[in-house]
């Protein structure tokens, strides 16, 4: 019985860390970017997600159009930091590219904090939804399906985009070989900002769809861009089946693993990640890097 | 030549001399600076020597603090003692984070260090029944004799002096380098017959020895330490400084830790949005002077 | 005759579906100077990478002076005197001509843990011959980023030879040198190999210097070994000329 809720909610965990990993590993794979500022993505959809709830009050479908337009939003932001920002530090070494990074992380947590003050704030549940359903004889809040359905969508909306478009081709070729596609005249540019719109879109929708559970509060941030980087190590850099596979993995493990000792639920994770990069460094999906 | 030695004569001139010109408060400030000073400097043989981006540093300062705090405050070490014990934790800590941290470069070592850091962090937090949690560890005192601000003031500035003159010699030692020498190419490094992932590993420990040294010193200032000395928060502070600065100086972050530490006390004065004009400083530092400010000054070394 | 100082044994290593290296065996004598030659794609510094540590093999084993040595880590390799050039250049660039030899020197004699000597007075002499005997005792102050691109090939040498080597895997030593300076390179290689009493194994690509140099050749085409002999030899080979000039050149 409890090991049905466990199961439950640690896909529910794994669905919204793949959406917010793959966006992650999305930018390193093919802009060469490692951006801390990705879980401040995340931090600012959970409040445009509170934001949203006191807009559309009168509207019992004030949920649902949050999560429609906060990930559109956070997407146009993600196409402009990388127009304004990004760009310019592509041929930088590592450590200044993390620098402005960082930046971001200060300039919009400070942006966010003047907007809603220091209070963390809680999301109501969307309304409209039967109360819970039952599953093998276990129940739980009809939420959780929706968070799950909605990780499985995306999941085959960007196997899809990624293997059955042409931009996702474009995508892979410059992931994979940079320097050929260059020569072949892909325009990088162009699939660069489309890359990090996809992954403002997918914090975006992380944030939105983890509101209800776990509210909008400053320091969200930095635990969404480590949970992320976690899913990303032990799923490896650049690799989205890794990303859906090490997801799994590590809400399943959290979820167990706050059965077991509470407090420490994260040593677990710890402990996987830090198998998982003994036995195969590059993670578990992920390419040798030359 | 000269200018430099005259230029280091006047800052301790100025040091040796503060407690008796300025008032306390300026004191108590100034052991602030240098405590951190030390800190970004720990980090910088990690980040400007070896090249390995650690954003998890603050680990080792709070388990040196805490280390130290704890065998006070709960084993009655004498605080000498304590001193000596709180950066061997934080060695013994950086040994087993390195360990992991090391086997990766680049990306990895980076992400890696992050969630080690916030691990430690996490730790602390939720350790209530050790570390008291979030009322942090409270009631650490230093020597009877230590206890006035000018005295600690004095004290601290024997041990950064001598952690910085130290720091000095390893980072122009053969160890040095050899880190230098793994961070320009690590493939030339290996077939030159250098053990790239131990020395990477041993610069790792050095690092966070002198980073626990730093939060010992914190712990008995302060009296006391809170869990977000180790989170990642204080670890991306003293990136900053050392990125401030100029990683390729090697008093880059004593200069970048210097400002960071006086605008994170100016700024509040006008506003409380601190950190958003810190984060337009750094965005316009790396858009515009990546190489640190110290390169307004002089020219950009080829390493510190 | 004297003991082969390097094996190879059967090795093989494939990328995806690419056999790099197939099934590659060699032998070389101490003290002789050897030329790995072939086309491009042929397999040559897969080869090396193999020998050297650098990329696992999928099979097979490699001796060195008698023992197993089969992926060691370069450094362990360099410790027991195995030296090593590349065909791009690896120096360090942040550093000045004579710190990258002094380092290397410190790093032959296990002095890389001091963390309290100062570096900059540590084994200047020795690495003042080293640079002396490469040509490079003028350039000793400037940066590795400063140098030439025959001065960084010089260097790049001088860094091989640093560990005392007694082999010597040097990856298109004259690659990319302009006609003056070829000949200065193939000298020093020449000395290096017979005064030092150091076995030297090259790829190369000009045959001149191949020709002129080599005490025994060794052909390798799409990852395989097809001939293996003496300069005359594989001058007078079908197959090698085959290779290199296509069918119709046969005369």
């Amino acid at each position: 019985m409890l090991i049905g809720l466990q199961i439950v909610s640690g896909l529910v965990s794994a669905a919204i860390l793949f959406l917010l990993a793959s966006g992650l590993t999305l930018i390193f794979g093919v802009c060469r970017v490692l951006n801390l500022a990705h879980g401040t993505f995340f931090m600012l959809a959970t409040f445009l997600a509170y934001a949203g709830t006191l807009l559309f009050a009168d509207t019992s479908a004030n949920f649902w159009l949050t999560l429609v337009l906060a990930p559109l939003v956070l997407a146009g932001l993600g196409a402009l930091m990388e127009l304004a920002l990004f760009r310019r530090i592509y041929r930088a070494d590592v450590l200044v590219q993390l620098l402005p990074t960082i930046a971001l992380i200060f300039i919009f947590a400070d942006v966010i904090r003047f907007i809603w003050g220091l209070e963390s704030k809680t999301v109501p549940f969307p309304g409209g939804l039967p109360g819970a359903i039952v599953v093998l004889g276990v129940p739980f809040p009809s939420y959780y399906a929706v968070i799950v359905l909605a990780g499985a969508l995306v999941a085959a909306g960007l196997w899809v985009l990624v293997y059955r478009t042409r931009w996702g081709i474009l995508v892979r070729a410059i992931a994979q070989d940079r320097d050929m596609s260059a020569a072949l005249g892909i325009n990088e540019r162009a699939i660069y900002t489309g890359v990090f719109a996809l992954a403002g879109w997918l914090a975006g929708a992380a944030g939105v769809l983890s509101a209800p559970l776990a509210g909008a509060a400053l320091g969200n941030d930095v635990d969404a861009v480590i949970d992320a980087f976690v899913v990303v190590v032990v799923g490896g850099l650049g690799s989205i089946p890794g990303a859906l596979l090490a997801a799994l993995l590590v809400g399943m493990v959290r979820s167990f693993g706050i059965l077991v000792i509470p407090q420490f639920a994260m040593a677990f994770v710890f402990a996987l990640m830090a198998l998982v990069l003994i036995v195969r460094p590059t993670g578990l999906l992920g390419r040798r890097e030359s | 030549m000269s200018g430099r030695v005259l230029a280091l004569a006047g800052v301790l001139a100025v040091l040796g001399v503060l407690p008796v010109a300025a008032p306390q408060v300026v004191v108590v400030h100034a052991t602030d600076i240098l405590i951190f000073v030390l800190f970004a400097l720990s980090l910088n043989l990690l980040v400007g020597y070896a090249g390995m981006l650690s954003l998890g540093h603050a680990a080792f300062f709070s388990i040196g603090g805490y280390g130290a705090g704890l065998l006070v405050k709960h084993l009655g070490v004498a605080m000498p003692l304590a001193l000596a014990a709180g950066p061997l934790l934080a060695a013994l800590a950086a040994l087993v984070i390195g360990f992991f941290c090391v086997r990766l470069s680049h990306a990895y070592f980076i992400m890696l260090s992050l969630a080690f850091g916030q691990l430690v962090f996490t730790v602390i937090w939720k350790w209530q029944g050790v570390t008291g949690g979030d009322d942090g560890l409270t009631g650490v005192m230093p020597l009877a004799a230590l206890a006035p601000s000018s005295a600690y003031y004095y004290f601290v500035l024997a041990v950064v002096l001598a952690c910085t003159a130290a720091l000095y010699r390893i980072g122009h030692s053969p160890f040095g380098r050899a880190l230098l020498a793994i961070k320009d190419n690590p493939r030339r490094a290996a077939f030159v017959g250098i053990h790239v992932r131990r020395v990477q590993l041993a610069a790792f420990v050095v690092a966070g020895a002198f980073a626990g040294v730093a939060g010992a010193l914190q712990v008995f200032f302060h009296r006391g330490m809170f869990p977000g000395s180790a989170h990642w928060l204080n670890s991306a502070d003293a990136f900053v400084a050392v990125t401030l600065g100029g990683v390729s100086y090697f008093a880059g972050p004593i200069v970048g830790a210097a400002l960071f530490k006086l605008v994170s006390l100016a700024v509040p004065l006008f506003t409380a949005y601190w950190p958003f004009f810190l984060g337009i400083v750094i965005l316009l530092v790396a858009l515009f002077r990546p190489e640190g400010l110290l390169s307004l000054v002089r020219r950009p070394a080829a390493r510190p | 005759m004297s003991d082969a100082i390097l094996v190879a044994e059967r090795l093989s290593r494939s990328f995806g579906g690419v056999h790099a290296v197939k099934d590659v065996s060699l032998s070389v004598p101490a003290g002789q100077l050897r030329a790995v030659i072939g086309p491009n794609g042929a397999g040559k510094s897969t080869l090396f990478n193999l020998l050297t540590g650098l990329v696992p093999c999928n099979s097979g084993r490699v001796l060195f002076k008698g023992a197993d040595v089969t992926g060691l880590a370069p450094h362990t390799l360099c410790r027991q005197g195995l030296g090593r050039t590349f065909q791009i250049n690896s120096i360090f660039v942040s550093a000045t001509v004579l710190e990258n030899v002094q380092l290397a020197l410190l790093a032959h004699q296990g002095k890389t843990w001091n963390m309290i000597a100062a570096a900059g007075k540590l084994l200047v002499r020795e690495a003042e011959e080293l640079l002396a005997m490469l040509g490079l005792a003028n350039h000793a102050g400037k940066l590795g980023s400063a140098l030439s691109y025959g001065d960084r090939r010089r260097l790049e040498v001088a860094l091989a030879l640093a560990c005392q080597p007694q082999l010597l895997l040097l990856d298109e030593p004259t690659a990319g040198m302009s006609l003056a300076d070829k000949p200065a390179m193939v000298g020093l290689i020449r000395t290096i190999a017979r005064e030092k009493g150091v076995t030297a194994v090259l790829i190369e690509h000009d045959m001149d210097v191949v020709f002129s140099v080599a005490d025994w050749i060794t052909v390798m085409h799409q990852g395989a070994v097809v001939a293996d002999g003496p300069p005359r030899e594989i001058r007078a080979n079908a197959r090698v000329q085959e290779i290199y000039l296509g069918e119709d050149a046969r005369a």
